[in-house]
């Protein structure tokens, strides 16, 4: 009788199945990188599937405490191996198992054409989560920084910055440059001023509340002085 | 080429690319907008469910269960959370009756739990909730007993195979086989260091035991002749007892194993059944139920086992009303609890007398079904009982001497049907209240409003104390507190009614963390899902439960009253629906017969005249018999509720095909714009048609399914398609709203996977084409070629199988529609906007830019969901959400979302963001800062600016 057979499991790949002689066991582990730096993060409910041609052949497993999985009893045929993870992202991979039960794994990713077979990897499978799962948007606020660094607020806080220092410049210069600039300086102004009624505009008058009434008239005043 | 990138290229770029469409939860949201119950089931058997030390050393010891959905965990007994959970394997509500022979967790060593379903056997850390190993047996596990020095779990198959694991690494030790495969195991038992197991042989109706070395696994000895009789059967009896038992018609026999030594007790034929205890080797206890048809007793029995001899012991009294009994062993003595409806008593091993006596503060809402105890005695004397019991309305409740500490909303979890209610539509909206109010004359207006004015000042004291949140609100948030009445602005508060198996209706709240709002008996022990015919929401508060049996459940769902309770013959394969009067509020519940001639009955049997009105517009179409097809049906309402029935049309599906669902559009379903305009301004017009539904077959043989779009009023076939290379024993589900459906299945094709398929209708292929919709009077009935849509799809592979769809559905319709997935791989309740789902982005090219401003953006094959960021559920971890349903709120932006089966998570989602109420993001602080600011700006400035401004005029 052949289930009397007593098969002692051998390290890795076995033939636990005695009836089913080419079935065979697919194991592996999870290994812990910089993403996932202890296997305690992961939910306990973390499976690993591996899904064949169809339902009946398809095997689930979940990750055991000692961070290794175990597909038990799998028929020769090519599947698909994912690991179903709340919290962290794993590459899949494509398992074939071929009636000698010779166990070969490869890389491979959903929407690949299912021949197109990826880099080869050993078994026992290693497995490693390649990101974290991200669930939430983290609205922006209020961040001054960041308005800083903001180029159209840069050019703003520099030409402010220039107005600013522009007289103190000019007191600095010896008087012959000065002069000269300072005359450039009236041509532009009263060239612009002439054109542009807006210049006259008293800015500080509208916004201390002074009627506007009176604003023309100062405006008036200084040019007739 | 694309393989030799590192994968995490692919899920970047699939990250990016759907980072516009995909709807994640805000952090600041999340955990206040939704809301899980976290559910077990109701506890399957006594015998698992118990008090275990979760690791070996500690104080304070986990309740641990297995549930009839086949879900184990530990629950903590000090206020009933959960620790957590694995989920067995998938099993329907209908089949919870089954699973206790096929489904336990047992106690193991080191703090461990080892779990049974069918073939497959795990060892779970009790602690943590972590896998140790998983072992999946060829045959169904009949039995299996931790031996503790050997480090061994034995597990004997149905077969007779006898195979010892090792507890520390799942590998087989030895294993053997007993009685060459005929015989059935049944039980384990552990005798000093000799293995006895059990086994009956179905070929001469006889039992047997046969000793197994531990060990070895070497048959020692085998026992058969004088011991048991020719109709035995065999009674699962505690491992720990040197005891087989088994029964004839009207005794319980006990045999001492590895003798011949038999005790018979006599059972009266009025008992309805027995259950059988132990906690030590020495004691067996037996609870007895008898039923007569007007009365319940109970009572129970000690036996010692002494030198291979069993005895009687105490009796424990009888009782005419039904408790049920729980045997535990603390070290301080052996105690059997009893517990009933309205107290729990403790009675010891030496006398009758009960030792305490507890009773509760109110009494249980349903009989005890089983009870789990631990009772202390106390150096004093004094003694401290906490018993779990599980009731016979399906949930749990944990008792500590005289008080209730916690209740578990199990029953939920076999909920086999459920509504929404809405809260608001009860009060009279205020829109309405105005138009009453316009429509009377002055004066009656002016004190209806008057009265109104004076009933709204209910909502004053919750108003105020709103107020004062709100201000609070602006220094960041708070946690509302447990609320006054107050009104729901937004329509964010619906009842979710569910139906659950035992026979109960229970409402929960999803304003309210889903918090039980009522719960009322229906007088029926068992409602499974074939039983009940459907629950309608009967406008105003008022839902309808309509069993098959005929009986009709009026309930208002706003306070669980029941109004009414009525029985009109309804055939059990009769069709249930729901007719709404067009013109007035009316509603009437229909139930359409499979038989031709037969009448069909309608309810309530009042105003007719609306009936036929309503009736005469509307075709009735359900499933033909053994679900064959659709049927279509116009009806007329005759005398004494009844309905003259006539055939008008039927769908039939060839008889090689099965069907799998029919799906019609959602009940408030609004179409908001009846075209789509593209990028060059031109208009696609949408197929609009109320009547559609969406009916998918498979056919076995060719491993093909068939989708058929059906006109439900004139029968006509609008559309079909046909997917071959499926994988018909994986789920098929679909959803159809507005112009366009979604289905999802599984392909064995090229693209293997599952794939997730969306066809948009239109009017015609051609632009700017409206068809006949612009017409006054389109009719189902117009010649069919005019009326058949323009369809296209696109096809998706999804990562992972879907279990359920559903869609969204808002006030207007104007927001975008997001298709909803329950995604039990990864206990997600996932939603991807319609926009991704769009058939008309382009294949293998870039978009134009008129396409890009349209939307549309490249099709990609692979719907790459980012998992995380198109997740509702977003870190909660959901089992078994079997159902989704969607409700609108009254916000247009917002949709209630509640998934059901075991657990309930209930969310509100903004497919097209919130476009039409201030976020949690809104900074109240820093407006009313950046307001202050302006002003304290100003006021400083301004003595500033006059001063120089005055002293310009002067330097002048």
């Amino acid at each position: 009788m052949a289930s009397i057979l007593l098969l002692r499991l051998t390290s890795f790949l076995l033939l636990a199945f005695p009836v089913l002689i080419n079935a065979v066991n697919i194991v592996g582990s999870i290994k812990p990188n910089n993403i996932l730096p202890s296997l305690n993060l992961i939910p306990p409910s973390t499976t690993l599937s591996l899904s064949g041609a169809n339902l009946a052949d398809s095997r689930t497993s979940r990750v055991y405490t000692s961070g290794t999985f175990r597909f038990q009893d799998v028929k020769p045929g090519s599947y698909l191996l994912e690991v179903n993870c709340k919290t962290h992202l794993f590459p899949s991979l494509r398992v074939d198992v071929s009636s000698d039960g010779l166990v070969e794994v490869y890389g491979t990713f959903r929407g690949n054409e299912w021949d197109n077979k990826g880099e080869r990897k050993p078994h026992p499978i290693d497995i490693s989560a390649v990101k974290g799962s991200d669930f939430y948007i983290v609205r922006e606020g209020f961040n001054p920084m960041k308005l800083l660094s903001n180029p159209m607020i840069l050019i703003a806080i520099v030409a402010i910055g220039g107005m600013t220092l522009m007289p103190k410049m000019v007191e600095n210069m010896d008087p012959e440059t000065r002069a000269e600039f300072e005359k450039q300086q009236q041509n532009s102004v009263l060239s612009g001023s002439q054109n542009n009624p807006l210049q006259n505009f008293d800015m500080a008058g509208y916004l201390a509340g002074s009627s506007s009434k009176g604003q023309p008239k100062s405006g008036n005043g200084s040019k007739r002085k | 080429m694309w393989l030799r990138h590192n994968p995490l290229h692919y899920f970047l770029l699939a990250g990016s690319l759907l980072s516009s469409s995909c709807q994640a939860v805000f952090s600041d949201e999340a955990f206040h907008t939704d809301f899980q119950v976290q559910l077990f089931g109701t506890a399957l058997d006594p015998s698992s469910t118990f008090f275990h030390q979760a690791a070996a050393g500690k104080t304070g010891s986990l309740l641990y269960t297995l549930s009839n959905r086949l879900v184990i965990g530990a629950i903590n007994p000090k206020d009933g959370a959960q620790v957590w959970r694995q989920r067995l394997g998938e099993g329907t509500v209908s089949e919870s009756e089954e699973l206790s022979k096929s489904a336990w967790i047992r106690k193991s060593k080191d703090g461990r739990i080892v779990s049974v379903f069918d073939s497959a056997i795990a060892l779970w850390d009790a602690a943590t909730g972590r896998a140790v190993w998983e072992y999946s047996a060829s045959n169904t596990v009949a039995d299996l007993i931790t031996l503790e020095p050997e480090n061994l779990l034995v597990v004997a198959l149905k077969g007779g195979e006898v195979k010892a694991i090792k507890l520390e690494s799942g590998e087989l030790a030895w294993e053997t086989l007993v009685g060459e495969g005929r015989d059935v195991a049944s039980n384990f038992n552990l005798v000093g260091d000799r293995l006895f197991l059990t086994l009956s042989e179905p070929a001469s109706t006889a039992l047997k035991t046969v000793v197994i070395s531990p060990a070895t696994g070497a048959q020692l000895e085998t026992f058969i002749d004088g011991v048991f009789g020719p109709s035995d059967a065999h009674v699962s009896i505690p491992q720990i007892l040197p005891l087989t038992a088994f029964r004839d018609s009207d005794h319980l026999k006990l045999n001492t194993l590895g003798t011949k030594k038999t005790k018979s007790l006599g059972v009266d034929s009025t008992v309805h059944d027995y259950r059988l205890h132990a906690v030590s080797k020495d004691t067996l206890f037996v609870e007895y139920w008898a039923r007569s048809p007007d009365s319940t007793t109970s009572w129970a029995d000690f036996y010692t086992i002494k030198d291979d001899v069993v005895s009687k012991g105490v009796s424990v009294p009888y009782e005419n009303a039904h408790s049920v009994f729980s045997l535990s062993d603390t070290g301080s003595g052996i105690f059997a609890t009893r517990v009933n409806r309205v107290e729990i008593r403790i009675y010891d091993t030496e006398s009758d007398a009960q030792v305490a006596a507890f009773e509760l503060p109110q009494m249980l809402p349903a009989e005890p079904l089983h009870a789990v105890a631990e009772v202390v005695k106390r150096k004093d004397g004094a003694i401290a009982v906490r018993a779990a019991v599980t009731l016979a309305d399906g949930n749990m409740i944990l008792i500590r001497n005289n008080q209730i500490v916690w209740t578990r909303q199990e029953a939920l979890a076999s909920a086999v049907a459920a509504e929404f209610v809405d809260v608001h539509e009860v009060e009279d909206t205020l829109e309405k209240t105005l138009h009453a109010e316009e429509a009377s004359n002055l004066v009656t207006a002016y004190i209806k409003r008057v009265t109104r004015h004076i009933e709204e000042l209910k909502y004053l004291p919750g108003w105020i104390a709103g107020f004062q949140e709100s201000i609070l609100g602006i220094f960041g948030p708070v946690t509302p507190a447990e609320a006054a009445v107050s009104k729901d602005p937004f329509g964010y508060r619906k009842f979710v009614v569910f139906v659950t198996r035992f026979g109960w209706v229970t409402a929960v709240d999803t304003a309210n963390k889903g918090e039980v709002v009522w719960t009322i008996n229906l007088a029926k022990t068992k409602i499974l899902e074939k039983d009940i015919k459907g629950i309608f929401h009967f406008g105003k508060g008022v839902v309808l439960v309509v069993l098959s049996s005929g009986d009709i459940y009026k309930i208002d769902a706003i306070t669980g009253r029941g109004l009414q309770k009525t029985a009109v013959q309804i055939l059990p394969s009769a069709s249930v629906m729901v007719v709404e009067s067009p013109t007035t509020d009316d509603r009437w519940i229909v139930a359409v017969p499979i038989k031709e001639g037969v009448k069909g009955w309608f309810w309530p049997d009042e105003n007719d005249e609306e009936l036929t009105k309503a009736l005469s517009k509307a075709t009735l179409s359900r499933r033909c018999e053994s679900s064959r097809g659709i049927c279509g049906y116009t009806a007329k309402p005759t005398v004494g509720g009844r309905l003259i029935i006539t055939p008008t049309w039927s769908f039939r599906l060839p008889p090689n095909q099965k069907m799998v669902s029919i799906s019609t559009r959602p009940a408030h379903d609004p179409v908001a714009s009846i075209g789509k305009v593209l990028g060059d301004r031109s208009v696609m017009y949408k197929y609009i048609n109320p009547h559609l539904a969406l009916l998918i077959s498979f056919a076995p043989s060719t491993s093909s399914i068939y989708l058929y779009l059906i006109d439900t009023v004139s029968g006509t076939v609008l559309h079909t398609s046909v997917q071959n290379d499926a994988d018909v024993t994986r789920p098929i589900v679909a959803t159809i709203a507005e112009n366009w459906y979604v289905y999802s299945y599984y392909s064995n094709s090229v693209a293997r996977g599952t794939q997730l398929v969306v066809t948009d209708l239109y009017a015609s292929a051609t632009k700017n084409d409206p068809g006949r919709l612009l017409q006054k009077n389109v009719s189902s009935y117009d010649q069919p070629r005019s009326t058949s849509p323009y369809g296209i799809s696109h096809a998706f592979i999804f990562p992972h199988p879907i279990t359920s769809l559903a869609t969204t559905t808002t006030r207007q319709g104007i927001t975008t529609r997001a298709v909803l997935l329950s995604v039990p791989k990864l206990g997600s309740l996932l939603a991807i906007n319609k926009r991704t789902l769009e058939p008309r982005r382009p294949v293998g090219r870039e978009p134009t830019a008129e396409e890009k401003e349209e939307g549309l953006f490249k099709y990609e094959p692979y719907l790459g969901v980012d998992h995380g960021r198109a997740s509702l559920s977003h870190i909660r971890e959901l089992f078994g959400i079997e159902k989704i349903i969607t409700t609108p709120s009254l916000l247009e932006s917002t949709s209630i979302v509640v998934g059901w089966g075991i657990d309930i998570f209930g969310t509100r989602t903004n497919p097209s963001e919130a476009f039409d109420v201030l976020g949690r993001g809104f900074n109240k602080l820093a407006l009313i800062g950046s307001v202050l600011a302006v002003g304290v700006g100003t006021l400083f400035l301004r003595p500033m600016v006059r001063k120089k401004q005055i002293g310009q005029r002067w330097a002048q």
